[in-house]
């Protein structure tokens, strides 16, 4: 029988030359509408359909596709290696001719790239909160709307982590990070989408400015923060332990600490922000917080 | 009581949680409910809004879906447990919730089949909304202006590619499957399709053929640069492809202002070979290649109104110039109204809240007027400076929607009070002789434009008795009996207020000519 093959277009870098180098097996994880989740050897697996931004150790499909109209279900066996996908017998995901797209903090910013890194300017990222943040996420820790439980809970955390960070003590920001994840309705509980987003930023400055120590204390943060949610939620926070963060994001910090005009970065930033329900005006609101809560910045 | 249902190892998508949440504190008999993965501080959260049971604390983890309720009794939890099991598995049932989502994503989980988005965000941010939407094979309806020609030829060039329609930048009027969408009228469903380059044109075309008791299959926007060398007609091709193709649309009718030669060229091409009867109206241009072609070329919109009509019910074909009235009842209302008038008295004042209707005005009376100033002028040198704050001049027209109107302010078609004050402003004026005004009716527009604008004409013609001159107030309604304002009302309450109401905009000009031709 001849399989139903769907073509990707995009796949994670780091994703796709792992899969030429191993074979892993697994089982489907989750289903939605527009994505689906492969629980592997070698981690979680996204494959997302065409129009979604691309996620770490994510690949995209070529045209749209409901994957619950596909037929895969939870439990379904599958197998992986660099030519494409089996998901049960019936559906093969070819990786054939794909764009192989580098996510990684190191890729867009080289090491010493900034001797050392300038606070930007938040602004543009306040004034798409402003328009088009939800008061049923954390948008409220950034910019003036309705406070949730959720916001009471994790605000009064906050501090600690920025302390944590800030001293550069992997044990303290640990504990900060623990006491925050896991918090908020979605399946990415909006905290999580706020520490994906104030890590992405102390990535960059990190990795910008060799700082080995702020990198370490921000991947065992990440870490410990990812153990304390579900499956899904903790692998993006995984990633962003290794410095891979989604496309969407990487392109906004690129346009943020490289300088670029306030149009192009409110842009960019309406973009994340436009993700899921709550997940990308969180992930916005994290960067924020990293922005103007932290004061390892150089000043302008 | 506090009730619980955990569902292990169950990964649901955060916006139908989001439903869940908000739907669930909606039902009677709910006093709290929580929603979400089971981790360590939902579940304190749930603790500290008194939600959390032993059961809770024992049994649920991170990797599980909760949904904890506060309610009445046995009966309420069930209720709320059908109510999640509705909201996860039907979605037919979401499309009727009254979660409106906030992103497009949302949009999408609340009803996966959506075909067609309408934009309207800042300018900077609408072409990339209109580039996620296209790349989710969603049609577009790009209310938004201020969108870059460039970004405007990308989006286009990707979607007639793809077979989707960018109805757009700046486009404020479709109906599309009888659902009127932004600024457009309840016009009954019917045989006429529609591809339109203009706002109010589209409007004022549609109406007719409701008027006239006809309907149309299709009424697609374009945004007025389509038709612009550097955008190529995109979207008209599009359009006028997909009515072809469309055995409901049994005549089609093309509006636009005279778009770049080339253009035109290419469109009438297509045009000619429909198979289907094409009338064109390019308000203002020459008709000449429209007829060298074979298709139809309207005089007016409401010409092509009549055209369209006539061609559907396969009557002949005649130049609609008449007045409904009468002609002979029109001479002779013009000719006792300019009999009233002052010697001063020598100017029209064409005060807009389309700019379409005040380009069609401007170009149907240019022959007899000579110079006509303006904020959108025919001719360079007829540029009305300081239009907003300065005084008429001569014969003036003013399109109250252009941006030099519109800073800091809505559209006029919203608010159309800065229109009423001008009508009292120039009313004063010893040699304005009569005020030609639209009043633009429909789904968008002000909920009773008329108000605003009768008492302005009843009180610029009271002022005007005082000084011993006789102001005429001209109107044309642009609408249906069908829409919300409802167009027999709106042109009574203008009526009231003195005004002479007309059917169209061309008849509203015809009039206002007969006035000046019959002035002492």
């Amino acid at each position: 029988m001849v399989p139903r093959i769907v073509r990707i277009d995009a796949v994670c870098g780091t994703l796709f030359r792992t899969l030429l180098i191993t074979s892993p097996k697994g089982e489907v994880h989750s289903v939605f509408e527009r994505a689906v989740n492969l629980d592997t050897d070698i981690g979680m697996i996204s494959i997302l359909c065409k129009g979604r931004g691309l996620q770490p150790f994510s690949c995209r499909t070529a045209e749209m596709i409901s994957f619950l109209s596909e037929g895969i279900h939870t439990g379904d066996p599958v197998k992986a290696d660099g030519e494409g996908i089996w998901i049960g017998e019936d559906l093969y995901v070819s990786l054939s001719g794909v764009q192989q797209v580098d996510m990684s903090v190191a890729g867009a910013f080289p090491s010493g790239c900034f001797a050392e890194v300038v606070r930007p300017d938040p602004e543009p990222l306040l004034k798409v909160l402003r328009e088009i943040g939800d008061e049923n996420g954390l948008s409220n820790l950034a910019v003036d709307l309705p406070g949730n439980v959720y916001a009471d809970l994790i605000n009064p955390r906050l501090p600690e982590l920025y302390r944590s960070i800030e001293a550069k003590d992997p044990e303290a920001a640990e504990r900060a990070a623990e006491r925050i994840a896991g918090c908020g309705i979605g399946l990415t509980p909006s905290s999580d989408d706020l520490l994906n987003g104030f890590f992405s930023v102390m990535q960059v400055k990190a990795q910008a400015e060799e700082d080995y120590l702020l990198s370490q204390t921000i991947s065992r943060a990440a870490v410990a923060a990812a153990g304390k949610t579900n499956r899904i939620s903790g692998t993006f926070l995984l990633q962003v332990s290794k410095g891979q963060i989604s496309e969407d994001v990487l392109h906004l910090l690129k346009l943020l600490f490289y300088g670029s005009d306030a149009d192009l970065i409110s842009k960019a930033a309406f973009r994340v922000a436009s993700f899921g329900s709550t997940s990308g005006t969180d992930t916005l609101t994290g960067i924020v917080l990293a922005i103007i809560h932290t004061s390892i910045w150089r000043e302008k | 009581m506090v009730k619980l249902e955990i569902r292990k190892n169950a990964y649901y998508d955060s916006v139908t949680l989001m439903l869940i949440s908000k739907d669930l504190k909606k039902l009677d008999g709910v006093k709290e409910a929580l929603v979400g993965m089971g981790t360590d501080l939902n579940v304190e959260i749930a603790h500290n809004i008194g939600l959390a049971t032993p059961e809770f604390d024992a049994n649920v983890t991170s990797n599980d879906f909760f949904v904890a309720v506060e309610c009445d009794s046995e009966e309420v939890f069930e209720a709320a447990q059908k109510k999640v099991e509705e909201l996860l598995n039907k979605k037919s049932e979401q499309k009727e919730s009254t979660y409106y989502p906030p992103t497009l994503e949302g949009a999408i989980k609340v009803d996966p089949d959506l075909n067609m988005a309408v934009i309207s965000v800042p300018g900077k941010f609408a072409a990339d909304v209109a580039q996620s939407c296209l790349d989710r094979d969603i049609n577009v309806m790009l209310f938004s202006d201020n969108v870059t020609i460039e970004e405007e030829k990308a989006l286009k060039e990707y979607a007639y590619a793809h077979e989707l329609l960018v109805m757009g930048p700046d486009c404020g009027t479709a109906i599309i499957n009888n659902i009127p969408l932004a600024f457009a009228n309840v016009v009954p469903k019917g045989g006429i399709g529609m591809v339109c380059a203009s706002g109010t044109g589209t409007q004022e075309v549609s109406s007719i053929i409701a008027q006239l008791g006809e309907g149309v299959s299709q009424v697609i926007g374009t945004g007025g640069r389509d038709l612009k060398k550097d955008i190529g007609g995109l979207m008209m091709k599009l359009g006028l492809d997909a009515l072809i193709n469309d055995p409901n649309t049994k005549v089609i009718t093309l509006v636009s202002k005279p778009p770049a030669a080339e253009i035109a060229s290419m469109i009438l091409d297509i045009a000619k070979d429909a198979g289907k009867p094409v009338v064109v109206e390019f308000i203002g241009g020459d008709p000449k290649e429209i007829e060298a072609k074979g298709l139809i070329a309207a005089k007016s919109l409401e010409d092509a109104a009549h055209k369209a009509v006539a061609l559907l019910r396969g009557e002949p074909l005649k130049d609609y110039v008449d007045f409904t009235m009468g002609n002979d009842k029109a001479e002779a209302m013009a000719k006792e109204i300019a009999g009233k008038m002052a010697k001063s008295q020598k100017y029209v004042r064409g005060f807009y809240t389309g700019g379409t209707l005040c380009d069609e005005a401007m170009k149907l009376m240019i022959d007899k007027l000579g110079h006509i100033y303006s904020n959108i002028p025919l001719h360079a040198e007829d540029k009305l400076e300081n239009a907003r704050t300065g005084p008429s001049k001569e014969h003036t027209f003013l399109d109250f929607g252009d941006d030099e109107f519109t800073v800091g302010r809505p559209h006029p078609m919203i608010d159309p009070s800065l229109r009423a004050e001008r009508v009292i402003t120039d009313g004063k004026d010893p040699e304005c002789a009569v005020i030609l005004c639209d009043c633009v009716i429909g789904y968008g527009s002000h909920e009773d434009p008329a108000a605003d604008l009768s008492d302005a004409i009843r009180t610029a013609k009271a002022e005007a008795e005082k000084e011993g001159r006789y102001l005429c107030c001209v109107v044309e309604v642009c609408g249906t009996e069908g829409d919300p304002q409802c167009l027999s009302r709106t042109q009574k309450k203008l009526e009231d207020a003195g005004a002479v109401v007309l059917p169209s905009n061309a008849q509203a000009t015809r009039f206002v000519e007969r006035v000046l031709a019959n002035l002492k």
